[in-house]
């Protein structure tokens, strides 16, 4: 009967109070017998100081801590620690608590794998995309931008679609010439900001070109009214090296000008 | 004070003095006598059979429009407007012979002509304050008002009459007990009296002749029908006959219906109600019916139920309650059915946006359809008899879709009528009932009770037939991004714990760790596999039990947790027994839980072959 990598039963007998008094041998040892006290918050603060503690032993006594189940208090503080170990063997469990019935712990369970360097978290964060909460699917959003994976770039697109504003910049980051041209035909369908947001930061990319292609980005840009497209028209020339000749960059001062009339 | 209005405060005292003992309506009157209701009954005339009223002899509606106030005249055989003219009335349409008569203003009776509408007359009501109904017997009027306080002659209400041809006062009763809207019938007049009898009236003086008196119920109505004169409360329909004096249903000539609990009683407009005297939704929900001349059933053996936009015949032999006596379903979409009736052959109703149908009361096919282009608000028939054209040869009655239409219909009002429908639904037999009910129960707006009752049909259901699209139901799962949400889990759940279907372990394990079922629902999944009892569930309980065993959150489904340590315990080994205990004891548990535990372990004593030693099981 295992259970992400760790017999229940083995748990089981690490939980017990006099089991681990009998093997108290050290520091981690006097952590996990807070963890498994009557105590909330001595659990919490041998989860918090477990989690500074590198090494297998500290990272088995949080998996084996959240493996058991605990108050929510204590769950939360149990993943943070656990991410702080950034360890591909904990990818199984911090995958299962993303499904956490609370979204707050979900959102934990994400933060905590997104420190882990490995394929997986991608898939992970893109199915998190698709949670009720606004509050975990903007974190799984936001870290896909960081991960910059291209594989969120439909997902993203259709959660802007569904109204979540969360996704324009992360789906700047990711988005292609074909999410360009998609967000240029949504003008007057999304908000203005949402656009104005997601196409600021898919043309301030470096790797976005060439660039008649950003210039037509800037057109579109120049079609947005308020703040946030004249916003993105500046930070845009401001990211144009300032000795680069660029059309896109000269019709974005054209459009500012027009804009200040 | 009108000349009317001196006339009668100059009168009633007189009346009053004259009336000691044998007064109308006096309370020492004598009741349930045979040979008073002979002799009352003896004098009457026969009334022509399923005809109708008017002299023409023609079916006639009279449609009452809205903004403005009209009357509208209709021919149902030539299906031709008549007249058409403006008329402020207040209360319903009485039909005479060559006349028809109604309210107008607070106290005016009026009188027109039935060719062609025109004002005949025009008079102030004889003492009341409103009027409770006003009858014809085609020569001259008579009507009841009530007064709103009791005179000082402790006088409540007046029956009076009037000449049909010039509106002149006839004569006036007073009545120190309540009346009801009377009847003309055969020569005789019939008036509701006292909420509890039935008082017979010389149509010629007033004078009260007989006196039926209800030791079973409130007597409400009084009907003129082809098969004699009818009267009644909320429980069904006695015929006036000589049996009638045994004051009882069990020794009177009565018959009622079986109808369902949701069906209002109503047999007939209360004849107290004196809102009732004009155009009210109760013309929109109550029975049409017409009494066979035995007086001992309903005609075709059928009560309509009209319910505002819907109809539903009722076969009124069936009295097991496990068949259904429904015959047919009818829906006119979006709009009311304002007035309706049964003429004995067919079923005539108006719309309020302006359309006459004429329904087949065999199978609910319209047969007929007029467009009158006005807003109705309500509507006199004189149309006794009348037939329309024939239904097409191959016009049969589809129950399961009647049913399904009103189920689906948009409008929130009727909550009742679509649980009834659902019911009935549930009651046909065929495999696409299930998939009617699935619909139902997977439909994003449907309304919880429906959602509830129709769950509640597809799991009495048990039908294994169904089992395909139990499963295909639930594959659906919530993601915000794809737009998609779980369907109807909880119910497709109970249907699949209730058939054992194995190859619903997997996908109802899917919901189990779907943090987006909702928790009622996971508590039917939870039951469901439990029911199942695959013991490839053990792990995913024993990952559920343990994540969520110290989670408030459940506190507000602790059946989830419970269920989930009951199954374990049921299903599993010794291995699972040291978990169960290990979450009883733990001080983390949610109390509920450890308690439930506390009591399941207790009652459950491990098998000797189970038990083995710690160490070999942490091995495994």
């Amino acid at each position: 009967m295992l259970r992400y990598g760790i017999p229940t039963l083995v748990l089981l007998v690490l939980a017990i109070p006099g089991a681990v008094s009998a093997q108290m041998t050290g520091n981690v040892d006097k952590l996990k017998a807070d963890l498994h006290g009557d105590n909330l918050d001595r659990a919490v603060a041998a989860a918090s100081a477990l989690g500074s503690l590198k090494g297998q032993e500290s990272m088995e006594a949080l998996m084996g801590a959240l493996q058991l189940g605990a108050p929510p208090k204590l769950t939360l503080a149990l993943l943070e620690a656990l991410g702080m170990h950034q360890s591909p063997k904990s990818i199984d469990l911090l995958e299962h608590f993303a499904t956490y019935r609370r979204p707050e712990v979900r959102v934990a369970a994400l933060r905590a794998l997104t420190g882990i360097k490995d394929r997986r978290i991608g898939t992970i964060l893109i199915v998190a995309l698709g949670d009720s909460s606004p509050m975990v699917r903007a974190k799984a959003a936001r870290e896909l931008g960081e991960l910059n994976d291209r594989r969120a770039e439909r997902p993203l697109f259709k959660m802007l679609r569904r109204g979540d504003r969360s996704a324009a910049r992360p789906l700047g980051v990711v988005g292609g010439v074909e999410t360009a041209k998609q967000l240029a035909e949504l003008i007057g369908e999304l908000p203005d900001a949402v656009l104005a947001t997601a196409l600021g930061t898919i043309v301030k990319r470096k790797d976005f070109g060439p660039d008649p292609l950003r210039r037509e980005v800037i057109k579109t840009l120049c079609k947005i009214p308020g703040a946030d497209a004249t916003a993105a028209l500046v930070e845009y020339i401001a990211s144009v090296p300032e000795k680069e000749v660029r059309l896109s960059k000269i019709t974005a001062d054209k459009c500012l000008e027009a804009r200040q009339k | 004070m009108t000349r009317q209005a001196l006339k009668l405060r100059t009168l009633l005292p007189l009346f009053l003095v004259a009336g000691c003992g044998t007064t109308a309506f006096s309370p020492h009157f004598r009741d349930n006598n045979l040979e008073d209701l002979k002799n009352a009954l003896a004098g009457m005339s026969t009334e022509p059979t399923a005809a109708p009223m008017n002299a023409t002899g023609r079916s006639l509606a009279f449609v009452v429009t809205e903004a403005p106030t009209e009357i509208l005249a209709y021919d149902l055989q030539s299906n031709k407007v008549m007249w058409r003219v403006k008329a402020p009335l207040t209360t319903r349409v009485v039909v005479g012979r060559s006349s028809i008569f109604h309210g107008e203003g607070k106290d005016k009776i009026v009188a027109r002509s039935l060719e062609s509408g025109e004002l005949l007359w025009s008079t102030t009501l004889a003492g009341g304050d409103r009027l409770l109904g006003v009858t014809t017997d085609g020569e001259n009027v008579y009507y009841v008002s009530e007064r709103v306080k009791r005179s000082s002659g402790g006088e409540i209400a007046y029956l009076a009459s009037l000449k049909g041809s010039s509106g002149g006062e006839r004569w006036v009763q007073a009545s120190s007990g309540r009346l009801g809207a009377p009847v003309a019938y055969g020569g005789r007049l019939f008036v509701p009296l006292r909420s509890q009898s039935l008082a017979v009236v010389d149509t010629s003086n007033g004078t009260e002749l007989a006196r039926i008196r209800s030791k079973d119920e409130t007597l409400l109505w009084v009907r003129r029908s082809p098969a004699g004169l009818l009267y009644g409360g909320k429980n069904g329909v006695y015929k006036l006959d000589e049996r009638s004096v045994s004051g009882t249903q069990k020794g009177s000539t009565f018959t009622a219906a079986a109808l369902p609990k949701s069906v209002r009683p109503a047999y007939w407009w209360d004849g107290y109600n004196a809102s009732l005297a004009g155009y009210t939704a109760y013309d929109r929900n109550r029975l049409l019916w017409q009494l066979a001349p035995t007086g001992q059933q309903f005609v075709d053996q059928t009560i309509f139920v009209h319910n505002y936009r819907f109809f539903f015949a009722f076969d009124t032999t069936v009295t097991d309650p496990k068949k259904s006596p429904l015959r047919w379903a009818y829906s006119y979409p979006r709009h009311d059915v304002v007035a309706s009736t049964f003429t004995g052959k067919a079923l005539v109703l108006v719309t309020d946006n302006g359309n006459l149908i004429v329904l087949d009361p065999a199978t609910g096919v319209p047969v007929a359809k007029q467009e009158l282009k006005t807003k109705v608000r309500g509507a006199t028939f004189d149309a006794a008899g009348f037939v329309a054209a024939s239904p097409p040869a191959d016009a049969k009655p589809d129950l399961r879709q009647a049913l399904t239409q009103i189920i689906w219909d948009p409008d929130r009002r009727f909550g009742a009528v679509k649980l009834f429908c659902v019911d009935e639904l549930s009651r046909l037999a065929g495999g696409d009932i299930s998939r009617d009910l699935v619909k139902i129960v997977t439909y994003e707006d449907v309304d919880p009770v429906v959602y509830k009752r129709a769950g509640e049909a597809l799991v009495a259901r048990h039908d294994k037939q169904a089992i395909p699209l139990y499963l295909e139901t639930l594959k659906s799962h919530y993601n915000f991004v794809e737009g998609t949400r779980s369907k109807a889990v909880d119910i497709m759940a109970r249907a699949l714990g209730d058939l054992k279907a194995g190859e619903a372990v997997r996908p109802l394990l899917q919901h189990l760790a779907d943090h987006e079922t909702p928790l009622p629902a996971v508590v039917e999944v939870v039951k469901a596999l439990a029911d199942i009892g695959d013991k490839s569930i053990l792990e995913p309980f024993r990952d559920f039990l343990l994540t969520y065993r110290c989670d408030p959150i459940f506190t507000k489904a602790p059946a989830a947790l419970n269920q989930v340590a009951e199954a374990l315990l049921r299903l599993g080994g010794e291995d699972e027994r040291q978990l169960l205990s290990f979450v009883e004891n733990d001080p983390h548990t949610l109390l509920s839980l450890r308690n439930y535990l506390g009591e399941a372990l207790r009652q459950s004593k491990p098998s000797p072959k189970s038990k083995k030693p710690a160490k070999a099981a942490a091995k495994k």
